[in-house]
């Protein structure tokens, strides 16, 4: 636990770090912009865990339950969960290539607009080993994994079940995948590729 | 159906993610390489929720039969469990068995 907490310590302050190295103001404008046409925060949660399988369904349960208040259809839930799932199984098995000892941060936003409709954000975040390219990894069917176990179909999937995705990498740095995903939609997303 | 057939039966838990299809994806492919089978049949009866790991879950089982020259079937999925494999191409090689007395309730 321990050592748990002084990673995720050192993580943040090599964050804090990056956020000082010029990257700030570009971070306050996007903020500032997207809060206007995401409504008001009116809850909001940060899970952290070490990168073991047995945790994806941790995260999708944790993210799923955040949102139930909001009164999601069956669908929505389904996208949430598939799509965290999705994330958190990327971090672990290639940001973290299997290792158990990583640090899998899930932070979940959920903006309430003056219409009453709800936006969820997720981000999924590793400190992992990055994507070199990040435009390939996320072509359906594509994957790194050599077993053959991996459909390569999880940015695909992220990508469908959810209304806005973002990938960003850096090698030996790691991957924050970002989406976002409309409460009270019409309808839920349906793959059609 | 033939009786002289040979079936291997799968029936898929409760939740199909990464962890809780790891193993049993070997298993399969041993049970797969002692026996004879014809026909591997996933069954998703009992499965509330899937990701992409059933898709690499039936590819890779596939790719082993492949070699034998048996064939995959699928059945008992959800509407999603089918949007999400459609989407992956999995029916260009799988058959999708259809029970008859079920399918109005899906």
């Amino acid at each position: 636990m321990r050592d748990l907490l002084e990673k995720e310590e050192k993580a943040v302050d090599e964050r804090q770090e990056a956020v000082g190295k010029g990257k700030e103001e570009k971070t306050v404008d996007e903020s500032q912009k997207v809060s206007e046409k995401e409504g008001t925060l009116v809850n909001e949660m940060r899970l952290c865990f070490l990168s073991k399988g047995e945790n994806e369904s941790l995260a999708r349960l944790a993210v799923a339950g955040l949102t139930a208040p909001y009164d999601p259809t069956m669908d929505v839930l389904d996208d949430i969960r598939t799509a965290v799932s999705e994330a958190v199984t990327n971090a672990i098995i290639h940001g973290y290539e299997g290792m158990e000892d990583g640090i899998v941060y899930v932070s979940a936003l959920l903006y309430r607009r003056e219409d009453q409709s709800c936006l969820l954000q997720v981000d999924v975040e590793d400190t992992g080993v990055g994507i070199e390219n990040v435009e390939k990894a996320m072509e359906p069917l594509y994957t790194t994994a050599a077993n053959g176990e991996r459909a390569g179909m999880g940015f695909a999937f992220m990508e469908a079940f959810t209304d806005r995705l973002e990938v960003k990498s850096e090698l030996r740095k790691g991957t924050c995948v970002s989406m976002w995903k409309e409460l009270t939609g019409p309808e839920a997303s349906t793959y059609e590729g | 159906m033939d009786e002289q057939e040979k079936y291997l039966w799968i029936r898929l838990p409760k939740e199909i993610d990464h962890y809780h299809v790891e193993s049993l994806g070997r298993k399969v492919d041993r049970e797969l390489l002692q026996k004879p089978v014809e026909c591997l049949v996933f069954d998703f009866k009992d499965t509330e929720f899937m990701d992409s790991s059933g898709v690499g879950l039936v590819m890779g089982r596939y790719r082993t039969i492949r070699t034998f020259g048996g064939r995959v079937c699928l059945t008992n999925e959800s509407r999603r469990i089918r949007q999400m494999f459609q989407a992956s191409g999995i029916y260009e090689f799988a058959a999708a068995l259809v029970d008859t007395e079920n399918e109005e309730e899906k």
